[in-house]
C-alpha cells in the first residue's frame, strides 16, 4: 500500500492579539517563569560572565576572555573526565533501560497484585535513596570482608586473598554502572509499567484468540506499544549523561579516581575546595553545550520529535 | 502545531536548565565587594581604642553543639570580648557555603578556613594583612608559639589567628592486644622490622579474616609519615635545596624500602587490604573497643583519648581496654630529628579582606589565644558544660559528652591547662609533638594525596614494581603540576 505522508496546516504566529486574549493562561505562566528566571537563567548567566572573568573571591572581577576554557580544555585532567561521564553515563543508561524494561515487563506478567506491588516497591525503593546510602551499601558489600568476598572465599579452594573491588581499576567502571543502573531501574520500570498498562486490553484479546504465545504478545505489542515512553525515557537519560556526581563523591577511591573521576567531581574539587570559580565555570558552560549537543543528537537519532508531532 | 514548537522549545530549554544548578554557587561578584576592600584596606591600617559593636564571624567547628548550646557560647564570647558577637555555622557543606558567601560579597570580620584554603585565599586577595596588628598585640606575640606564625605566615605577612593547636598523628597501638602475646609496647624496637615482627605476633594471635595487625588509611599519605620516618624521608611536597625544584620524597628511589615492607605486611595479611579504600573513620571504627578489627593505627594525639573515653562511656574497664602511643620509626643516624610525625595544617580564623570590624576580631583572636578563651573553646560553656566552685571544675553529663571540644581541644595558648584534664593517653601522645612538623602548605593536596596513595596501592598489591610504580608517581605528579621533579 502506497504511505501517503500528511500534509501539516501552517502554524500560526503568536500575535499580541492573541496572547491578550489568552491573557489569563499566560499570567499563570508567570510564577513558573519567575522561578526559572530567578532560579536558573540568573545564576546561568552569571556563571557565563564568570567564565570569561579571572574571578576572586572577594574584589572585582577581571575579563580574561577565553583563557578559562583554555585552561580547562588544555588541562588532561579534563579530557580523562570527560571520558569517564561518558562510559559510566552512557553505560549506566543502557543498563538501566534494559534493567527497567525487565523489570517492567516481568512485572507485567505477575497475576497477584501483593506480590506486584511487592516487587515494585522493592525495585523502586534505591531510587529513592542517596547516594551516601546506597555507595555504602555496596561499598560494604564489595570490601575484603564483604559479601562478594565472603562468597569468593567459599568457592575458593585454599588460601583466598581477598580482592578489594573498590581499589581495582579494572572493575572500576564496571562497579559504577552496576550500581548506578541498580539505583535507578526500578524508576525506569515505573515509567514503562504506566506505559504498558496503558495498552488497550483488546490488543492482547485479538492476539489470543489469534494463538499468539505469551512471549510474542510481548515483542510484538506490548514493546512497540511504549516506544513513545522509550524515547521520551532515552531523552531524560541522555540528559543525565554528563551529570553525575553523587555516586562517584561517595564510591571514588583514590586508586580507581583515574577511571571513574568525571566532570562535575572535577568541577567541584576546582571549583569549591579549590576557590578557582574562573575555570569550574568554563567547566560547567562546557559540560552544559555537552548536554546540549548529546540531547540533540539523541533527539534526531530517536526521531523524538517525530512521535511527538504526529 | 503552535503547541508542538513551543513544547520543543521548552524541552530544550529544560533540557539545558538540568545543569544550571552547576553555576548557582559560583554566581555573584560585584563592584560592591571591590569598594569593601578598599574600605577595609583602610580599617585594616587603622587601630582606634578599644574594639566595640558587632563581630561576624563564619565558623566551622568552633561553638556550641546545637542551636541551643551556640547561642550560649555567642552570649560567653560577648560576655568575655565586650563585643556583640553573631556565629553562623552552616549545618553541612562548609566549603561550598563559605564560597557562596565570600563571592555574594557578604561581610564577616572572621571566617574559619584550613591551611589549603588559607593558601587560595591568600592568592586571591580575599584576606586582609594583619601582620602589623599581630605585632602590635602583646598577647597574640606572646602567648602563641613563634613556630606557629611562621607555619601561616606568606611572604612575610600574616592574614589569620588560630583557632586551635594543632596536634600531629602518632602511632597507636592497643596496649591489650601487645599484653596478651607477651609485648610491652615501649620496648618495641623503632624499625620497620622491630614493628614487623609485632605484626606477625599479633596475626599468630588472632587468626580471624576480619582482623589483620595494621590498618594504614592509603589516601591519606600523613598515616605514612612514621614508617618512612625510618629513611627520613618527610611527608608532602619539599624543596630540594640543591636545586630549588620541589619533589615527593614518598616518591623517590630511596623509598622503595618502606613501599617493599607495606608490599610484604599485605602478602603476609598483616596489612588489612581495605586500608587501600578506608577513609579515617573506618579505620578508627576498626580501632574501637567494641570491633577491634585492628591492633595498630596512626591518627591524631586527640584521637588515643577519644578512644580510650569511648570505651570508658560503653562500661569497659580501663584494664580491658587501653590504646597507648609511640612516635613510629627511629631516623636514620644523623637526621634532625629523632621521629618524624606531621603537625596538622593551620585550623585558621582569618580576616576577610571586605572585614568591618577589624579591632573586634583581632579582639576575639586575643581572647581564643588566652587560658579563658582556651576553656570556652575546649572544655566549653561554664554552667552547661561545666560548673565552677572556686577553681575546681567539675563536668556535667552534657560536658562529658562533648568530650572537651568546643572548636578546640587544645588550645592555641601555648601555656593553656586544662582544668578537667585530658583523657586517658593524651598526656603520653603529646610528648611526642616535639617530632612534628607541618607538611609545606600546596594548594591542591588533594590531588597530591590521591596521587600518592594511588601508586602506593598499585605497588603494594604489585600489579607494578616498586621501580616503576615510584617512577610513575614521580611523572604523574609532576605532569599534574603538583611537584617539580
Amino acid at each position: 500500500m502506497r504511505k501517503t505522508k500528511a500534509v501539516k496546516p501552517p502554524r500560526e504566529p503568536i500575535t499580541w492579539k492573541k496572547i491578550k486574549k489568552h491573557r489569563f493562561v499566560y499570567a499563570m505562566l508567570l510564577p513558573i517563569a519567575a522561578y526559572f528566571i530567578v532560579f536558573s537563567y540568573y545564576p546561568l548567566a552569571l556563571g557565563l560572565v564568570n567564565s570569561v572573568q579571572d574571578v576572586k573571591m572577594l574584589g572585582g572581577a577581571t575579563f580574561c576572555g577565553l583563557n578559562n576554557y583554555i585552561s580547562v580544555l588544555s588541562n588532561p585532567l579534563y579530557s580523562q573526565a570527560f571520558i569517564n561521564s561518558l562510559i559510566v553515563g552512557v553505560g549506566t543508561f543502557m543498563l538501566q533501560f534494559v534493567w527497567g524494561l525487565a523489570i517492567a515487563l516481568l512485572l507485567n506478567e505477575v497475576r497477584s497484585k501483593v506480590l506486584k506491588s511487592v516487587i515494585q516497591s522493592v525495585t523502586y525503593i534505591p531510587y529513592l535513596l542517596s547516594w551516601s546510602v546506597v555507595g555504602g551499601l555496596w561499598m560494604m558489600l564489595f570490601s575484603p570482608s564483604g559479601m562478594v568476598n565472603g562468597f569468593l572465599d567459599m568457592i575458593s579452594r585454599g588460601d583466598f586473598q581477598p580482592i578489594v573491588f573498590m581499589s581495582e581499576p579494572q572493575y572500576a567502571r564496571v562497579i559504577m554502572i552496576f550500581t548506578g543502573a541498580w539505583k535507578g531501574a526500578g524508576y525506569y520500570a515505573v515509567l514503562f509499567l504506566a506505559a504498558i498498562v496503558g495498552i488497550d486490553p483488546s490488543i492482547y484479546e485479538s492476539a489470543s484468540i489469534d494463538g499468539a504465545s505469551r512471549l510474542r504478545q510481548i515483542f510484538q505489542i506490548t514493546i512497540p506499544n511504549i516506544v513513545p515512553t522509550m524515547k521520551v525515557v532515552t531523552v531524560l537519560g541522555a540528559m543525565g549523561v554528563l551529570r553525575n556526581f553523587d555516586q562517584i563523591f561517595i564510591m571514588g577511591t583514590s586508586s580507581i579516581l583515574d577511571k571513574v573521576r568525571n566532570l562535575l567531581y572535577l568541577i567541584y574539587t576546582q571549583g569549591i575546595t579549590q576557590f578557582k570559580v574562573g575555570p569550574a565555570t568554563a567547566g560547567a558552560t562546557l559540560v552544559l553545550i555537552g548536554t546540549l549537543i548529546i540531547s540533540a543528537v539523541v533527539r534526531k537519532a530517536i526521531r523524538y520529535d517525530d512521535t511527538y508531532e504526529d | 502545531m503552535i503547541f508542538v514548537k513551543f513544547n520543543r522549545v521548552v524541552s530544550g530549554v529544560l533540557a539545558s536548565s538540568m545543569l544550571l544548578g552547576l553555576l548557582a554557587g559560583c554566581g555573584g561578584n560585584s563592584d560592591s565587594a571591590s569598594a569593601d576592600n578598599n574600605a577595609a584596606a583602610d580599617s585594616g591600617a587603622a587601630q582606634t581604642g578599644e574594639p566595640s559593636g558587632s563581630v561576624r564571624i563564619l565558623c566551622n567547628v568552633t561553638g556550641g553543639k546545637d542551636d541551643a548550646e551556640m547561642k550560649l557560647f555567642q552570649e560567653a564570647l560577648s560576655e568575655a570580648t565586650g563585643l556583640d558577637v553573631q556565629m553562623e555555622k552552616p549545618a553541612s557543606d562548609y566549603d561550598n557555603v563559605l564560597m557562596q558567601k565570600l563571592q555574594g560579597g557578604e561581610e564577616y570580620d572572621l571566617i574559619y578556613i584550613g591551611a589549603s584554603q588559607y593558601m587560595n585565599l591568600v592568592e586571591q586577595g580575599a584576606l586582609m594583612d594583619i601582620t602589623d596588628r599581630v605585632k602590635a598585640s602583646d598577647i597574640l606575640s606572646n602567648n602563641i608559639d613563634q613556630q606557629e606564625w611562621d607555619d601561616i605566615t606568606v611572604d612575610g605577612k600574616v592574614y589569620a589567628g588560630f583557632n586551635k593547636k594543632e596536634l600531629h598523628r602518632v602511632v597507636q597501638l592497643n596496649k591489650n592486644d601487645l599484653e596478651a602475646v607477651g609485648i610491652d609496647y615501649k620496648s618495641i624496637e623503632p624499625t620497620l622490622d622491630g614493628y614487623y615482627e609485632v605484626f606477625k605476633a599479633l596475626r599468630a594471635a588472632n587468626a580471624s579474616a576480619d582482623y589483620y595487625p595494621l590498618n594504614c588509611v592509603m589516601s591519606e599519605s600523613y598515616d605514612l609519615q612514621p614508617w618512612f620516618a625510618s629513611l627520613g624521608l618527610q611527608n608532602g611536597v619539599v624543596v630540594d635545596e640543591a636545586d630549588g625544584k620541589t619533589y615527593s620524597p614518598y616518591s623517590t628511589d630511596e623509598a622503595a624500602p618502606v613501599w617493599e615492607w607495606f608490599k610484604k605486611l599485605y602478602d603476609e595479611k598483616l596489612l588489612d587490604p581495605a586500608s587501600f579504600v578506608d577513609k579515617t573513620k573506618d579505620m578508627r571504627a576498626k580501632m574501637e573497643a567494641s570491633s577491634k578489627q585492628t591492633s595498630v593505627v596512626v591518627d591524631w594525639a586527640m584521637w588515643t583519648g577519644l578512644h580510650n573515653a569511648h570505651a570508658t562511656a560503653d562500661g569497659v574497664a580501663d584494664a580491658d581496654y587501653e590504646i597507648v602511643n609511640l612516635p613510629g620509626c627511629k631516623t636514620p643516624a644523623g637526621s634532625e630529628r629523632e621521629y618524624m610525625l606531621v603537625k596538622g595544617g593551620a585550623s585558621l580564623f582569618a580576616v576577610p579582606a571586605n572585614a568591618k570590624n577589624v579591632d573586634g576580631a583581632i579582639k576575639v583572636l586575643e581572647y581564643f589565644a588566652t587560658q579563658e578563651g582556651g576553656e570556652l573553646l575546649s572544655i566549653g560553656i561554664e554552667g552547661n558544660d561545666y560548673t565552677k566552685s572556686g577553681s575546681t571544675y567539675t563536668q556535667t553529663a552534657l560536658g562529658a559528652d562533648h568530650a572537651n571540644d568546643h572548636g578546640a581541644p587544645v588550645p592555641i595558648y601555648k601555656d593553656f591547662v586544662n582544668p578537667l584534664g585530658y583523657n586517658r593517653g593524651v598526656e603520653e601522645a603529646l610528648t611526642y609533638l616535639p617530632y612534628a612538623r607541618i607538611d609545606r602548605i600546596i594548594p591542591d593536596e588533594t590531588t597530591y594525596k590521591t596521587t600518592v596513595g594511588k601508586w602506593g596501592i598499585e605497588m603494594i598489591k604489585g600489579n607494578v614494581s616498586v621501580a616503576d610504580g615510584l617512577a610513575s608517581m614521580r611523572k604523574e605528579l609532576v605532569s599534574l603540576g603538583l611537584t617539580e621533579k
